[in-house]
Parts: structure tokens; C-alpha cells; sequence
């Protein structure tokens, strides 16, 4: 019988899960308001409806567990029971139980071999206390009266959101008195499964099956793969579209035609986008429920606020944001609110406020979990970040909190046991990020201590189709999302501005005041030798995470590679891709991000920007990058002298010159080998010398004849030569993962790298050599 | 590889490589191409000789002489399309004879069993030997070990929901 009705099923299975939703949403309502007898009339017809269902295809445990729940809401909704936690408790079990039993359904065909004996007493001994529970109920009420304006109502009136309920909030309603109807007979002894088949007919006239929605007359259930393959199929249009445009048409009529081939596609192409939307709501119905289980577990009280519930996203991408979402929301009530007497001490309301969030901005969705909890204290992060070497603690010292935080998303942040403050906190973020970050997207953090966090996550609209730049390179053709991309500039040797500097080190250009590092893109991809740098070309800037890069290329281009040599150098070709996933094999090289077909048929690959600076160990940067003169908040650079220098490797390097203590020459035979490292004979003492290039972890030149040293604290730092004082022109822009360096700013008009002096680096690399 | 139920021959789908006879189950050839233009993917496996449009599909084109280690004069220009899981794979190969079949009894274990080795068996026919190829362990060994853990997601994946 079961895979005779498979289809009948499938979509009972469905329908149910569907239902089960509406059941979760209805119930937290219904805590709310417990006397509201349209949303116990809801919850009724939709136990009903699936208890019907389940009698129909033979499935008894389903059967036997919604009749019991069944007859408990029918107390409820005939006013002989009022809802309390134990009752509520018993409802959601049973939520849960049908789920499971569904599951198993959906997997296996059959119900599994759940255990309901345990429930269906329960909620039929719940349901069979109705004398005895409207007593207590009345006492109950009571407490509630007095207790009501002190407490949460207070609260409540000031907020008309729903709030999660605490026991005996509710208003106090008259009190019943009158006997059970005596329908509810059946029930005083747990009912076996066998005793549902005969349901109590009174109820059947009296509910009618649940009335479809309005919406349900305008729409209609598709087949996702069905969808898929119109997408497809669209895609594959636009490229023939595109294709078309290609052709030099000279025939007035055919022209026509394609003109409206060409408006017809567009059209199709926005409708099909459309069908690949959802609205998020879909994804957020499931987290009231998360966030009341956890806030009992936990025994915190949250006030889950969720809003802009009607921004739509592709549903493929709904998919992929469920899991790191359900991880901030555990997070954040969790670990990011207080306990209500924790809260009560600092002033705060008891109930803490977890707000989820969406709203479209800037062709992205953005989606925001709020906390008003204790926050993150960037003190612990920043001890911790130093702890685990992501960063000096010179350059922790400096950086501004909101990077600092950043660092919650490194890997294994917080594995470790760490801060109470932050312990937790960390767990998974490193998880959430990849995630997010796999499609497109981008998550920051925001907290102040004691007063909540934010973390803001950013997904793409769709990844289906989108505008994008077709660039050159190396004879191959690549497409950038526009989305990433902020500028175009040339590549001028000539000019400081179009410049780029930093050759050995960090390659970095100014773009209007500010140094931005830079990717050579043949290098980046082996198709030209690193030695071989371009001095022309087009560099494409562009911003992802609130970071900017500049991509160094041949040249833009989306004609066939021989149609733009012959066309001018400088081709801007923004054009609508279709992007097609690459499959696991190509993916995994982690600079793509799919592939388009060109309008000539070529495949042209997409590269993925963050992949770009993941590849090319292009080191996070201060998350604003500011020009000189702006914010006070780089007051402390500007007025900041250095010490600029020259290695045996080349490189201009830079020491604030308020840590150098003397400078001074000596002949290179006054340095000593001494247990594996070099010392020098100064002032009666041995003063530890350290080569710059080992600093900077590439290979020491040959020692010259004389070795300038310049003294910091108690360690000779050696260098080829000492060029000059300068004051700084730029903010430091943080190098993390460059050995020996900081970050690198602006000093006579040149991008110089300031050295890391912090003291156990120092030592450490006196030491051992 | 054989259970109850299958029938007693195989039907393998036969193409030569530098000048071996290799095999895969026909069930699992989608096309047979001559030709076409692949476009190279910098950083991809020396294997991954670049990436072709198919039928709506980007599929990376597997150079079977590197993949198999053998090497042979003039240029591979035929392209044997192939499922593996859920996705298709393009082998390039010197030429494709057709599909034979053969009584699954004289097919025997290969030799080795290298890690690499995307033989599953071997079959003497004719005076030569042809060495079926299991086309999950052809693409297997291509991809490299994961060290970020990623939840697989199916954003691009449109058609793949069943």
C-alpha cells in the first residue's frame, strides 16, 4: 500500500512538514496569548488535518499520537483546559515526536520504531487532569494577577513584540468549573493506537479541513528540478542572445527580430531570477522555536525579534545560510545574553533581545544578528590573538578594535579555553565564515562590551546570473563579478599614481592617496614567471570584505581574443553572465568561482575575488582604509617619525624613530659568532645583533665590510644602509602574515615596510638564528 | 562488482590510449565528441587539460595519456564523455572502437592495485588485452585532500535537486 500511494505520500510529507511549521509558529503564539481561540482553532485543524491524513495511508503511531494531541487542544479550544507549561510542554513533544515519525517516513516508507507509549500517556493524562487543572489553574491565575504589572508586563507594554513567556503571565481567565463534556471519556485511559480509528465523530462536522489560504488559489507547487531545467534553459538562451549580438546583422528585418529576441530574453531572464527566489521568512519561521528551546535550556529569557522577513533570496542560497545562521542565533543566546539576574545587576531588563534581521542593500542581502548581551571584550581577543601568534602584540596595540574582533573568525580561535567573556564565542565562526564565504558572501563583527554584538552576514541576491567584467590575460579570458569591482586604472610606470611599488616585498599602488596592494593576475595563475614584471597593462581594483586589491591584467575584453586585438587597447566589456558551477574537481583550486559561456561559445572562467586574496597570501588590511588626513583615529601615525633604511636585499624598510636609541658603524670583524648567534662588543658589553634579512625571513647577502646597526632597546638591528628621518604620510596599513613585518605606509613618497620590533620576536630570532 | 540479477556480459564502451585497449561500462557514457576547443584552467591538475561546454554543463576534459602515464606522438582529439556520481567528466582519448561486450567470467582482477590505479579489471580479446576503468576512481585521485571544512551546498546546483 505504502508505495502505491508513494506520490499521495510524498506530498502528504510535504503538506505535513508545511503544517509542522505552522504548528511551531502557532504554539509560540499561542504562549503569548493562550486564550486566543483563532490560533487554537489553527493548531486544532492543522493536528487534525495530519491525524486524518495519517489514517488514510494506514500510518498508526502518526495516527495515535495527533489523536491524543488532538483531544488535548479540543479541552483547550472548548475552554475546559488553560494552557501551562506542562501542557505546552506535552504539545511541542508531540510536535517534535510527529516530525521524527515523518522523517522516518520519508526515508524509510515506514514509521520507524519510535517509542510513543511514553507520549501519547502523557498527553492523554494531561488532557484526562481537566478537574484537577483547572484548579490549580485558578491559583495559578491568581499568582499571575499579582504578579503580572511588576514584572514582564511592564516589559511587555512598552514592547509590543512577542515576548517568550514566563510561567503565569497570562491574564487571569474565569474559571471553569463545569465537568468535562463527556466526549472526553476515551481519553481517561491512555488511548492504545488501536482506538483511533473510531475518532470521536462529534469533532468531524464541527472542523471543517483546513481552509486552503487565499494565496493557495494563485499558486501552485513545481517541481524544484522542473525549475532547474527552465533555468537551464534560459541560460542557455541568453548565451545564444548574446551570440546574436555579436553578429554584424545587416538586414533591417532581421535586425527587428533580434532586437525583440533580444528585449524578450531580458524580460525572460529577470521572470526566471524571480522564480528562483524565496522569501527568507521561509528560513526564519524555524528560529523562534530554536531560540525558545535554547533560552529554557539555558535558562535565560530572550526576546526574539525577527524582522524584514519578506527580503528574498535564491532559495538555493536559503539553503546554505541555514546552518551558519542556526549557529549565531544558538550563539547569541547562548553565549552572547546574560542571565536575567546577571542582567538585572548591570541595569539591564531581565529578558535580553536576540533581533534577526534581513534587508536587501546594494544588490546583497544582509542579514544581522543582534544581541543586547554582555558583548565581546576586544581586550580577551586581543590577548588571545597575540596568544595564538596571529598577531604582534605591537600591532594588536594598534589596531583598531573593530579589526581586532575580526580575528573571532580565525580558525580554532577559541578551541582553547579562554576569557569567559568570549569563550564559545568563537566556536564554529571560523565554520560560519567558510561557509558564507563559499557563496560569495561575507560576514563582520560588531561589539561593545556589555552592551551586545552584532555579526552581519552579506550574501550575494543570486549566483545565477550577473553582471560582469571580461578581462584579459595572458591570452585567456576571465570574468570578474562587477559586483567586487570598484575601479578601472591604468597601469602608468610614469606617474606615482599608477606606479607600483614594493616589487620584492608586498607589490602595492596608490590609488588616490591610499597604498592598496596588488595581484599580478598571470602570476597569481602560473601563466607568466615571476620575474617577468609587466610595467603596463590595467589594473581592476577591487573591494571585497571592506578590503581593496588591485588586480593586474592584459586588458578587458569580451570579443573573440583576435577581435579585441584588432579593436583599441582598452575595451570595457561589462556583460551578463550565466554562471555554471565548475564541479568539485575544478572548484576545489579556490580562485574560481564558476564558468560562463562567452557569446562566441568560448568558456571563459569566473574568478572568485576572494579567492584571488586567499591565493595570493594578500594580507588583511585595517578594514577602513583611510586617506592620510582623514580620521583622527590615525592622529597617532601621522605624527609618527621614521627611520628609514636600506637592507643587503634592497628593500626600503622603516623603524619608528622613537624606538631607535643610538646608530652607529662598525667594521663587520667586530661581529662575534657567539653559541650560534652574533654579538657585538659595545660599551663594555655584547649586544645582540639581528640581520634585517633574517627579520624579514629571506636569506642574508653576504656581510659588507661595515655594518650599520641600529640600536634598538638592547639589540643591534643590522642594516645595509641609513637613508633618512621622515615623517610618516599615510596610516599604517597592518601586514599580518608578513614575517618581521607590521605594515607598510607611505614615507617620502615611497610605500616602505615598517618593521616588527616587538621584543620576544626580537629575542627570539637573537637567539636562535 | 557483479550481483545477482546482472546480466552474464558487460557492455563497455572501448577506446585506445598510446596504444592500449581501455574500457568503461557504456551505462556511464553520456557522449562520444570529436574535436572541440577546450579552454585551459590555470592551477588546475596536470591531468585537467581545460574545461568544455556540453549540453548546459562545464566539464572538465581529463588528458587520459597523463592521467594513465603513457605518452604517444600527434594530438588526442576525441572526447568520451562520462558520468561519475553526479557529475561529468570528459576524457580525452586517441580513438573510440565502440561498444563491445563482454561475459563477465573472463573478466579477471588487474595486476596491480596502486593507489592511482583506476583499473577494475581486465579482459583479453582479440590477441590484446583491454583494462576496464571505473570512471569514480579515473577522477578519485584528482582531487586533492580538503583541509577548510565546507558544508557542500547546492547553491549552483540548480538542476540537481531531486
Amino acid at each position: 500500500m505504502v508505495n502505491d500511494n508513494r506520490e499521495f505520500i510524498d506530498e502528504f510529507l510535504v503538506e505535513s512538514s508545511e503544517n509542522l511549521d505552522q504548528l511551531d509558529r502557532d504554539l509560540l503564539a499561542l504562549e503569548q496569548a493562550p486564550d486566543d481561540p483563532e490560533r487554537l482553532a489553527s493548531i486544532f485543524r492543522t493536528v487534525h488535518t495530519i491525524k486524518g491524513n495519517s489514517g488514510f495511508f494506514g500510518f498508526s503511531k502518526l495516527g495515535a499520537l495527533t489523536h491524543n494531541g488532538e483531544h488535548l487542544l479540543g479541552q483547550l479550544r472548548d475552554g475546559q483546559l488553560r494552557l501551562d507549561d506542562r501542557i505546552t510542554g506535552s504539545l511541542y513533544s508531540m510536535v517534535d515526536a510527529v516530525r521524527s515519525i515523518l522523517r522516518s517516513i520519508e526515508a524509510t516508507g515506514s514509521e520507524g520504531e519510535v517509542d510513543l507509549q511514553d507520549l501519547t500517556s502523557r498527553l492523554a493524562a494531561v488532557a484526562a487532569d481537566t478537574r484537577e487543572h483547572a484548579r490549580a489553574e485558578r491559583t495559578v491565575a491568581v499568582d499571575a494577577a499579582s504578579l503580572t504589572p511588576a514584572s514582564s508586563n511592564a516589559g511587555l507594554a512598552a514592547d509590543p513584540r512577542p515576548v517568550l513567556p514566563r510561567a503565569g503571565s497570562a491574564p487571569s481567565a474565569p474559571a471553569i468549573d463545569s465537568p468535562p463534556a463527556s466526549s472526553a471519556a476515551p481519553s481517561t485511559v491512555p488511548s492504545p493506537p488501536e482506538a483511533v480509528a473510531p475518532s470521536p465523530p462529534r469533532i468531524e462536522p464541527q472542523v471543517p479541513a483546513a481552509p486552503p489560504p487565499p494565496a493557495a488559489e494563485s499558486t501552485i507547487r513545481v517541481d524544484v528540478a522542473l525549475l532547474g531545467s527552465i533555468h537551464d534553459l534560459v541560460g542557455e538562451l541568453v548565451l545564444a542572445r548574446n551570440q546574436l549580438r555579436s553578429l554584424e546583422i545587416e538586414d533591417p528585418a532581421i535586425q527587428a527580430v533580434a532586437q525583440r529576441i533580444n528585449a524578450a530574453t531580458n524580460a525572460l531572464q529577470e521572470v526566471a531570477v524571480k522564480t528562483r527566489m524565496q522569501p527568507i521568512e521561509h528560513l526564519f519561521s524555524k528560529f523562534p522555536r530554536i531560540v525558545r528551546d535554547l533560552a529554557v535550556t539555558c535558562g535565560k529569557e530572550v526576546h526574539f525579534v525577527v524582522d524584514g522577513t519578506d527580503t528574498e533570496l535564491d532559495r538555493t542560497l536559503v539553503e546554505s545560510i541555514r546552518d551558519p545562521l542556526t549557529h549565531l542565533i544558538r550563539n547569541a543566546v547562548d553565549h552572547g545574553i546574560e542571565r536575567p539576574d546577571v542582567r538585572e545587576a548591570a541595569g539591564k531588563p531581565r529578558a535580553g533581545r536576540v533581533t534577526l534581521r534581513a534587508y536587501n542593500e546594494n544588490g546583497q542581502v544582509t542579514i544581522e544578528v543582534e544581541d543586547d548581551g554582555g558583548g565581546m571584550s576586544v581586550e580577551a581577543v586581543r590577548a588571545k590573538a597575540i596568544a595564538r601568534g596571529l598577531v604582534s602584540a605591537e600591532a594588536a596595540a594598534r589596531m583598531p578594535d573593530e579589526r581586532l574582533l575580526q580575528f573571532i573568525f580565525e580558525p580554532g580561535f577559541s578551541t582553547a579555553t579562554t576569557v569567559t567573556s568570549i569563550s564559545g564565542r568563537g566556536v564554529g565562526m571560523d565554520v560560519v565564515k567558510t561557509n558564507i564565504e563559499s557563496i560569495g558572501g561575507a560576514v563582520d563583527v560588531h561589539s561593545r562590551s556589555g552592551l551586545g554584538t552584532t555579526i552581519r552576514v552579506r550574501v550575494p541576491l543570486t549566483l545565477a546570473i550577473m553582471p560582469a567584467l571580461v578581462i584579459r590575460c595572458e591570452g585567456q579570458r576571465l570574468a570578474i563579478p562587477q559586483v567586487a569591482v570598484s575601479e578601472l586604472a591604468p597601469l602608468r610606470p610614469d606617474r606615482p599614481d599608477g606606479r607600483i611599488e614594493g616589487l620584492d616585498g608586498n607589490p602595492v599602488m596608490r590609488v588616490h592617496g591610499r597604498l592598496v596592494p596588488v595581484i599580478f593576475l598571470d602570476e597569481l595563475l602560473g601563466l607568466r614567471e615571476r620575474s617577468a614584471h609587466r610595467e603596463f597593462g590595467t589594473v581592476v581594483l577591487l573591494r571585497v570584505d571592506e578590503r581593496e586589491f588591485g588586480l593586474v591584467i592584459d586588458g578587458l575584453g569580451g570579443g573573440s581574443v583576435t577581435a579585441t586585438r584588432r579593436a583599441a587597447e582598452d575595451i570595457v566589456s561589462l556583460t551578463t553572465i550565466v554562471v555554471k558551477p565548475l564541479g568539485g574537481l575544478l572548484s576545489q583550486i579556490g580562485v574560481y568561482a564558476g564558468a560562463t559561456v562567452l557569446g562566441d561559445g568560448d568558456v571563459a572562467l569566473v574568478l572568485d575575488p576572494r579567492g584571488l586574496l586567499r591565493a595570493a597570501h594578500v594580507p588583511p588590511q585595517q578594514a577602513e582604509a583611510r586617506p592620510a588626513a582623514a580620521a583622527s583615529g590615525a592622529a597617532w601615525i601621522e605624527s609618527d617619525r621614521y627611520l628609514v633604511c636600506r637592507t643587503s636585499g634592497g628593500r626600503r624598510v622603516a623603524v619608528p624613530l622613537n624606538e631607535v636609541t643610538r646608530l652607529e658603524h662598525y667594521p663587520a670583524s667586530q661581529l662575534q659568532p657567539v653559541a650560534g648567534r652574533k654579538v657585538i662588543r659595545r660599551h663594555g658589553g655584547f649586544t645582540p645583533v639581528v640581520d634585517v634579512d633574517d627579520l624579514l625571513g629571506v636569506p642574508a647577502a653576504p656581510t659588507p665590510e661595515m655594518v650599520h646597526l641600529v640600536i634598538v632597546g638592547d639589540t643591534g638591528l643590522a642594516v645595509r644602509q641609513i637613508l633618512d628621518v621622515v615623517a610618516a604620510e599615510s596610516p599604517l596599513h597592518p601586514h599580518l602574515s608578513m614575517p618581521g613585518v607590521v605594515g607598510s605606509l607611505s614615507l617620502g613618497g615611497v610605500a616602505t615596510e615598517v618593521l616588527d620590533l616587538a621584543p620576544p620576536l626580537m629575542r627570539s630570532m637573537a637567539v636562535a638564528p | 562488482m557483479t550481483t545477482a540479477g546482472e546480466t552474464a556480459a558487460l557492455d563497455a564502451c572501448c577506446f585506445i590510449v598510446a596504444g592500449h585497449h581501455f574500457a568503461v561500462e557504456s551505462g556511464c557514457v553520456e557522449e562520444i565528441l570529436r574535436g572541440g576547443r577546450p579552454t585551459r584552467v590555470p592551477l588546475a591538475p596536470p591531468e585537467v587539460s581545460g574545461v568544455l561546454h556540453l549540453r548546459g554543463r562545464i566539464v572538465p576534459v581529463i588528458d587520459m595519456r597523463r592521467r594513465l602515464r603513457l605518452t604517444a606522438d600527434g594530438a588526442a582529439a576525441i572526447h568520451v564523455i562520462i558520468r561519475a556520481g553526479d557529475e561529468w567528466y570528459d576524457l580525452l582519448v586517441d580513438d573510440v572502437l565502440g561498444v563491445q561486450s563482454f561475459p563477465r567470467g573472463r573478466i579477471e582482477e588487474p595486476g596491480g592495485d596502486g593507489l592511482h590505479d583506476p583499473r577494475v579489471g581486465v579482459v583479453a580479446d582479440d590477441g590484446h588485452l583491454v583494462h576496464l576503468l571505473d570512471p569514480q576512481r579515473i577522477v578519485q585521485p584528482l582531487f586533492r585532500q580538503r583541509t577548510s571544512p565546507v558544508i557542500t551546498h547546492g547553491a549552483s546546483h540548480v538542476g540537481s535537486v531531486a
